[in-house]
């Protein structure tokens, strides 16, 4: 699939069989399938005033729809420089944005309102969960120029995302999490205390699960730019320890808050991750 | 330090190659771009910097080995010794040290290890000395060397001296058999001694050191010295005279330079101090003093102290006593005659002795008496010129012999050869065949006398010139076990022994009165009546006391284990078998040894040696002059002049061996360290 020079292209055949878990929304929207009507209360768009049935009963009624928009969902994309690692044909950052690009379509296939937001330090962009055809594009336009830079900072927008939320969405949040993991943790369980209910993709490229390097080697982080030299065989031990400590930590603290938590290996196909989402999906329903 | 092969030292400059080769191939590390280095800075940060220790640590080691290499091929070696052994006068020096029982006055021996380790410590590097210590036999030894640390540490080590009397002339012959092989032109032997007179007893007047050899002497020992020995005591070995009154006799001598007023000497009897009295003695007197003691039946031990001596090791003469009971004799007479000369019952009494002082308790039975119920009642039954018994009374013998008992028996004219072989045939050391009779005027003499047998080890060479007569005897075929202690000049048995079980017979084949023979009119007749009955009864001889250093006998006649317990505690366990002498080798400290045997005890004294508590000296000059070979120091010999050379080279090139065991080390340490090293 990494072949697939089209993002659009890799969602669809990424999606592609995950068609069968649509189901009949719970919520009310304002579309073209009229539902009800209820009394007018101040702040509503009076765009759905039913001049009509005032002119006939002397009140003012809303007209109601059936919304075809299932659940407002954000997607959250990591776009630190850590995410640029890739020890194989595809980065970190390019298997997350075909991940986020997959559940993009796969949302709009399903009639919900997908937005996007990417990351690093700060918020880097903005897309309001929309379901229209043009904004998928739009979506799947701003993840193909996204670039990995700078450091990572999952905290503040995660913060900015939850007191932006109005209603009951569903927060998906695709990074590699190499942050101050309290503080993260700290968020997101603020995020779903809210009511929203949150996936959070920890992409994780193969090589450093696996640490396969033999040689001494002079290792430079992508986001700070230290340098340590190093013979891998003496720490390899050492360093796995600590990675798997920390995966344990997320897993488990995420678990207690409810938070669904997936570690993706690059070098592995995203159905796992797609599964997720719809496992998700479900219960949300 | 110069070098033999000193363009070899270019080669130190291989050690470079490993730097070199970890310059020019220093590979410059991957760079591997990575997400975070998060988890490498939690890992050990010391493990990384040990990493970066052992890779510089492992080219050090190599660049070792290649310089340590060329400095080894380029054959280094001291010149400090070849100039030692050009210029200097290396000497080879044994010091004799004295360890006898004397050295143990005031501070001689401290004296003497100082006077020792001095010598060490002057000795200078190409020297060689040896360490031997000695009394009256040489001790403990250290041959030539040049390692003095252990020379010192050898005397530093060396303990008190023990009571060994003084011999100067074992440790200068083993001293002159050091340095005969010695390359060394200079030689010399240092005695250091207090140079005691005696210590020149037994010195052989041929006997010299080898020429060339030179003597020094450290005299160590007061000029001026205080002394009260007791050079002996006189006491009873053994008693027989229960709680009778006895003195004991000690002399006591001033071996001193100065008189000794008022010492008070002891005595102790069994661990009691029994007595004590005042002497006052001038330079070079001596004193009797006299104590009256009396004691129980039983073993005793005694010992006489000066109380306050300056000299303690020879304050104590110790001695033991044994009251015996006397020897039960039950004396059977065949042939009991009014005439008193051919009554052999006579002769035995009066032998015996019948006063109060006797060792014997005798009692007379005639045959038709004997009672074979009371045979156990007696130490010895003696059966004198006996015709017959009844059986019953044969049968007690048979038995009172086998189970322990001691029989004697004396033939005469009484006796028929067939009834005796008849009745004692299980007992007798003999059969007995027709009679012999010699002609008037001729007569047999006793020949042959086993001198080793203990029952005639007490009566010397006399026993051998008996010149009594023998007229009359029953010859006789001893049994397979039957030892023949005596015989005529004719050869034929005289005395001979049986032990049957556990007990002893004894046969002499002739009369113990006058009829046959005048035995009872010569001398011997008595101590050899007397050494017939102890040696039966198994009394033997046991000395008052023993000196140090003499082999004690712990008894010939005794079966079992045998625990002897040394004055300070210490046990020696010795495996006692009948027949077999066995004697204690251990007596090298004076005191009481307490003997242990199943249910017995007994003791034996052991006392230091009078001549060492004479602390008369000798000149050291006359020691000199005895021993110094007035030859004059020979050139040496080729071969020596060779040996010198290749040894003193040798020892120069020793750096050698220690830079290739270097190499060795660091090589195993290159192994280590380069499987430990990550790549």
């Amino acid at each position: 699939m990494v072949s697939i020079a089209n993002l659009e292209l890799r969602a669809k055949v990424a999606v592609e069989g995950f068609l069968n878990g649509l189901h009949k929304s719970p919520f009310r929207g304002f579309n073209v399938e009229f539902n009800e009507y209820r009394h007018y209360y101040q702040g509503d768009d009076i765009r759905h005033v039913d001049w009509k049935m005032y002119a006939r009963t002397d009140k003012v009624y809303i007209k109601q729809y059936e919304d075809e928009t299932n659940v407002r969902c954000y997607l959250m994309l990591d776009c630190s420089a850590s995410m640029r690692y890739g020890s194989e044909e595809i980065s970190k950052l390019e298997f997350s944005k075909t991940l986020a690009g997959s559940l993009a379509y796969f949302m709009m296939m399903q009639h919900d309102a997908v937005g996007l937001t990417t990351f690093n330090t700060q918020m880097r962009d903005y897309l309001p969960p929309r379901y229209r055809k043009t904004h998928l594009t739009k979506i799947l336009a701003t993840l193909s120029n996204l670039q990995a830079t700078e450091g990572t900072d999952l905290t503040r927008p995660l913060t900015d995302m939850g007191a932006s939320l109005k209603r009951r969405s569903l927060i998906v949040v695709i990074s590699d999490l190499l942050d101050d993991e309290e503080a993260v943790i700290s968020a997101l369980r603020q995020l779903r205390s809210r009511g929203n209910d949150v996936i959070v993709f920890h992409v994780m490229d193969h090589a450093e699960l696996t640490f396969p390097f033999t040689q001494i080697a002079e290792f430079v982080d992508l986001e700070t730019s230290d340098r340590l030299t190093t013979s891998p065989a003496a720490i390899r031990k050492e360093y796995l320890i600590e990675l798997r400590k920390f995966c344990a930590h997320c897993r488990t603290e995420y678990q207690a808050s409810n938070i669904d938590y997936c570690l993706l290996d690059t070098s592995e196909p995203l159905d796992v991750a797609l599964s997720s989402y719809l496992t998700k999906r479900v219960k949300s329903a | 330090m110069a070098f033999l092969s000193p363009w070899f030292l270019f080669a130190i400059a291989a050690a470079c190659i490993p730097l070199i080769i970890q310059l020019l191939r220093r590979e410059k590390p991957l760079i591997i771009a990575f997400s975070s280095l998060r988890f490498f800075k939690k890992t050990s940060r010391i493990l990384v910097l040990f990493q970066q220790i052992q890779r510089w640590l492992l080219l050090l080691v190599r660049m070792l080995i290649l310089a340590l290499l060329g400095f080894a091929f380029s054959r280094p070696f001291l010149q400090t010794e070849l100039s030692r052994m050009t210029n200097l006068t290396p000497e080879a020096t044994v010091i004799l040290l004295d360890r006898s029982m004397s050295m143990q006055y005031g501070e001689n021996f401290a004296r003497s290890k100082e006077a020792a380790l001095q010598i060490i410590d002057q000795l200078e590097p190409g020297d060689e000395a040896a360490m031997v210590t000695f009394s009256d036999t040489t001790g403990a030894v250290i041959d030539l060397t040049d390692d003095f640390s252990r020379l010192e540490r050898f005397v530093a080590q060396l303990e008190s001296p023990g009571f060994k009397k003084t011999r100067y002339q074992p440790p200068l012959r083993l001293a002159d058999q050091i340095l005969l092989n010695t390359p060394h032109l200079h030689k010399r032997v240092v005695l250091i001694s207090d140079f005691q007179q005696q210590g020149l007893n037994q010195f052989g007047t041929d006997w010299k050191l080898s020429p060339g050899v030179n003597f020094d002497a450290i005299v160590v020992g007061d000029k001026t010295v205080s002394n009260l020995s007791i050079t002996d005591v006189r006491s009873p070995t053994s008693l027989i005279r229960e709680e009778e009154g006895f003195s004991i006799l000690a002399r006591m001598r001033n071996m001193g330079t100065s008189p000794i007023p008022s010492a008070k000497i002891t005595l102790t009897i069994d661990g009691e101090e029994h007595d004590s009295q005042q002497v006052d003695l001038s330079t070079r007197s001596e004193a009797v003093v006299k104590f009256d003691t009396e004691f129980t039946s039983g073993a005793h031990n005694g010992r006489i102290s000066v109380v306050d001596d300056s000299f303690p090791a020879d304050n104590h003469f110790y001695f033991t006593i044994d009251v015996l009971p006397k020897i039960k004799v039950l004396l059977v007479n065949g042939e009991s005659s009014k005439e008193w000369y051919a009554d052999e019952g006579h002769w035995f009494r009066l032998a015996l002795g019948e006063s109060r002082e006797s060792q014997f308790q005798l009692e007379l039975a005639a045959p038709g008496e004997l009672d074979p119920t009371e045979f156990n009642d007696y130490d010895v039954v003696v059966l004198l010129n006996i015709a017959t018994l009844t059986d019953k009374q044969y049968l007690g013998l048979d038995a009172y012999a086998r189970s322990g008992g001691s029989l004697l028996l004396a033939v005469g004219d009484n006796v028929r050869p067939q009834e005796f072989n008849r009745g004692f045939a299980d007992i007798t050391p003999a059969l007995l065949h027709d009679r012999y009779r010699s002609f008037t005027d001729d007569f047999l003499v006793i020949a042959d006398v086993n001198r080793r047998h203990p029952l005639f080890r007490s009566m010397g060479r006399g026993i051998s010139n008996w010149s009594a007569h023998i007229q009359s005897y029953w010859p006789s075929e001893p049994r397979s076990d039957g030892e023949i202690l005596m015989r005529y000049d004719n050869g034929a048995a005289a005395l001979i022994e049986t032990r049957p079980g556990e007990g002893r017979v004894l046969l002499l084949t002739t009369a113990l009165d006058t009829e046959w023979n005048n035995l009872p009119l010569h001398s011997l007749y008595l101590p050899f009546v007397h050494e017939m009955l102890q040696y039966l009864t198994s009394r033997e001889d046991k000395k008052r006391f023993y000196l140090v250093g003499d082999p004690v006998p712990l008894g010939k006649s005794i079966n079992g284990n045998m625990i002897v317990i040394d004055p300070l505690g210490n046990e020696q366990s010795t495996e006692l078998v009948a027949g077999k002498e066995a004697f204690y080798q251990a007596a090298n400290l004076p005191g009481i040894y307490a003997i242990e045997l199943e249910d017995r005890a007994a003791w034996f004294a052991v006392n230091s040696l009078t001549e060492e508590s004479d602390f008369t000296s000798v000149e050291p000059h006359e020691i000199k002059d005895r021993v110094v070979s007035p030859v004059t120091k020979p050139e040496p010999s080729r071969q020596i002049l060779n040996a010198r050379m290749n040894l003193q080279l040798e020892r120069s090139q020793r750096i050698w061996w220690w830079l290739l065991l270097l190499v060795f080390l660091a090589s195993i340490a290159e192994s280590v360290l380069s499987n430990r090293t990550h790549r």
